[in-house]
């Protein structure tokens, strides 16, 4: 059963660029910096051995040091080239420090050494998901777990692969870990966003709450719950008490998170104190200057109160400092049409098309702004298209698509393609996406005269 | 007339058991000094009574009356020479040495239902078995003493030969996989692995030869393994079954997923 509680580190990029990262420990770290001086001083007596070096390796990467980290895992495995679980970790290091190349050399010395059918397939995965052939790494890891159904590292692995390409079927990968390990945190977290983008907000509620007592200290569930209490309006009197209790044990735990610091400001903001809510967030990126989600979440909450044209300059810088997030480019897509800053959105566009192909969300937001801002309609429509084809048993991606065709006037076609989101929508808990749908149904209804 | 005819018999019996008794004493001594003939010698008056002993203590089950047989054998051939001065009744000797081989066989089945850990395990103890089935002890003492001499003789090349030559002829691999593994060249491997092979061959004709003493008296006694670490299946330290969950779990922290993103305004 894995209990172990999520925490969060900050990492800073060669460039300055700093990042959060969820990481699994098993202890707490306390005193690291005298533990990682005395760790070091004997690697350095004895440059020969490998075990202290491995536990210097492990310090510096639970710290977040990832850069040195990096350097020691290497000097183990020169030592110990036979260490697959050291390439694997030093492989998803480099992954997510975007030195994919790397990361995929790394693997393949992995792939190489393992013997074992499943943990080949797994690995070859990991290297699909490095190159961003996420339907190629599912098919994979797919394998893999069909092999050992029992090794819940390959549902969780198969989980984040259909979480990429935005696949409602992530849920069903959590759900084997959860039946394998009812109370596995990592999987109850994970289903709660996979549920929300399906629309099963109860459903997510009851397992965020689940892990939440399981976890009280796990960063990432707390801060879900929290947002979960503030998505659902949970902002004021004693209910608003407890929320903000949690908001601020979410910030206690991670303080260097931009995403809690919006959480924060949101709950200024719908409690009706909006310039307490958008100065926390300026407070952030003012003291993290090198954040693209602290630039990008003021971004966001200047959008949402009206200021279209500082949010344009500040998402702008979010996406200056990071261009590996495709939603810091969709939020560049609703901001700076709506500041007119069309002509730096067109190459934009494009160029979250060729990064994100594999995301149905991408395609139908450039639909979208095809037709809605640059009144290319054909290729707009298209476009949005696409992300029916991709996630074709997803309402989402029709209800979308039958918006953009909507926009351009093609409303028989569009009343056709929100029918059919309208079939996909899960049994129960789909209110909100619903309501949306039967606005937009309604409004292509009230055109066609019917 | 008759009672002479029987002392007559009787005394030449007691001849014959003085003479055999006398030969038995002779053969004990030179095993006592390490002549290999004088132990079969020995071991072949007594192999059949001994072959039904086990077949009764074993349940008159022939695979494991045969398995017992050839370890007592075994056993018999490291101990023998040791107590061969003190022995007044080989026969005795070794059928409460055969004795008490067929209980530890017992005691093992008994632990073996809970011991065995896998079925690779399982699949090599059974070809074990078949093979001591299919042969005759003096063989099977033999394939046995040959399986130590070139596994002593592999543990004892050094590492950067020995490394390289196990992961060729035990795992398998290719040079190339080798190289990889070991951060060689491949024609360092190739190179390597033929130095490993000329030490092993030479080892391995002196022991054919008999001229060294690799033999199982000197080196084998009931408790040493009969395999080497490297035999085990590559697992940990060189192929880890298991993926790490901790590392699956590793993750960024990135904004956000596509239901939460601020498109719900631009959208309406």
């Amino acid at each position: 059963m894995f209990k172990s509680a999520t925490h969060m580190v900050q990492l800073t990029q060669p460039t300055g660029v700093e990042l959060n990262a969820y990481l699994i420990l098993d202890n707490k770290i306390t005193r690291q910096e005298i533990e990682l001086k005395t760790l070091s001083n004997y690697v350095q007596q004895h440059p020969q051995g490998w075990k202290k070096r491995l536990e210097v390796a492990e310090l510096l990467y639970a710290i977040g040091r990832w850069e040195q980290a990096v350097d020691e895992y290497r000097q183990v495995l020169k030592r110990q080239p036979h260490c697959i679980n050291v390439r694997l970790q030093l492989g998803k290091m480099l992954h997510l420090m975007a030195r994919e190349a790397e990361a995929i050399e790394v693997y393949e010395s992995a792939l190489f050494l393992s013997r074992n059918v499943a943990t080949r397939h797994h690995i070859t995965g990991l290297i699909e998901s490095c190159r961003q052939h996420y339907q190629a790494a599912v098919k994979t890891l797919e394998s893999a777990a069909s092999l050992e159904p029992d090794n819940v590292a390959h549902w969780l692995a198969l989980g984040q692969a259909y979480l990429e390409i935005e696949s409602p079927v992530s849920v069903q990968a959590f759900d084997t870990i959860l039946k394998l390990n009812p109370d596995d945190i990592v999987a109850l977290s994970h289903s709660y966003n996979a549920l929300m983008a399906v629309g099963h907000f109860q459903e997510a509620g009851r397992r965020v709450s689940r892990a939440l007592e399981l976890a009280p200290d796990d960063v990432r569930v707390l801060k879900q719950m929290a947002a979960h209490r503030v998505y659902i309006g949970l902002v004021s009197g004693e209910e608003g008490k407890q929320t903000r209790q949690m908001i601020l044990g979410v910030l206690q735990l991670a303080p260097n998170a931009a995403d809690a610091f919006e959480l924060f400001a949101y709950y200024h903001i719908f409690r009706g104190e909006l310039e307490k809510g958008v100065a926390m967030l300026q407070k952030f990126t003012e003291k993290h200057p090198n954040s693209p989600s602290g630039w990008y979440h003021y971004a966001r909450c200047l959008f949402h109160t009206g200021s279209y044209q500082l949010a344009a300059e500040v998402i702008l810088k979010a996406y200056t400092l990071y261009q590996n997030d495709c939603e810091i480019y969709r939020t560049l897509c609703e901001i700076l049409p709506a500041a007119g800053r069309l002509e730096e959105l067109q190459p934009l566009v494009e160029e979250m098309l060729q990064h994100f192909p594999q995301r149905w969300s991408v395609w139908a937001t450039a639909g979208r702004v095809l037709v809605e801002s640059f009144n290319d309609i054909e290729r707009g429509c298209n476009v949005s298209a696409k992300g029916t084809q991709l996630q074709p048993q997803l309402a989402e991606p029709w209800f979308r698509h039958g918006r953009v065709l909507a926009l351009a006037g093609r409303h028989p076609e569009a009343v056709e393609a929100l029918e059919q989101g309208w079939q996909l929508l899960p049994e129960e808990g789909h209110y909100l996406q619903s309501a949306q749908a039967a606005v937009w149904l309604g409004e292509s209804y009230q055109v066609l005269g019917d | 007339m008759q009672a002479n005819l029987n002392k007559v018999h009787s005394i030449a019996l007691q001849e014959v058991n003085k003479s055999i008794a006398s030969e038995e004493q002779a053969l004990l001594k030179l095993v006592s000094q390490g002549d290999r003939t004088a132990f079969w010698q020995l071991w072949g008056r007594y192999q059949d009574y001994l072959s039904r002993r086990c077949l009764t203590w074993m349940g008159c089950n022939h695979t494991d009356a045969s398995e017992a047989l050839s370890r007592a054998t075994l056993k018999a051939w490291d101990k023998l020479p040791d107590y061969a001065g003190t022995i007044t009744n080989p026969r005795a000797w070794l059928t409460r040495l055969t004795h008490n081989v067929c209980m530890d066989m017992h005691r093992e089945g008994n632990r073996g239902a809970r011991g065995i850990e896998s079925i690779e395990e399982m699949a090599i103890k059974d070809d074990e078995t078949v093979a001591l089935t299919l042969a005759s002890p003096e063989s099977a003492v033999l394939r046995q003493e040959l399986g130590m001499t070139i596994r002593r003789a592999i543990n004892a090349l050094p590492l950067r030969l020995r490394a390289p030559f196990i992961l060729r002829y035990y795992h398998e691999l290719s040079y190339q996989d080798i190289a990889q593994q070991l951060a060689l060249s491949t024609a360092n491997v190739r190179k390597r692995i033929q130095q490993a092979r000329e030490i092993l061959q030479k080892n391995l004709n002196k022991y054919l030869a008999g001229l060294n003493d690799l033999s199982l008296e000197k080196h084998q006694s009931h408790t040493s393994p009969t395999t080497s670490a490297w035999e085990a299946p590559m697992t940990v330290g060189h192929t880890v079954d298991q993926i790490n969950y901790r590392i699956t779990a590793l993750c960024l922290n990135l904004p956000h997923t596509w239901y939460s993103s601020p498109s719900l305004l631009a959208w309406s």
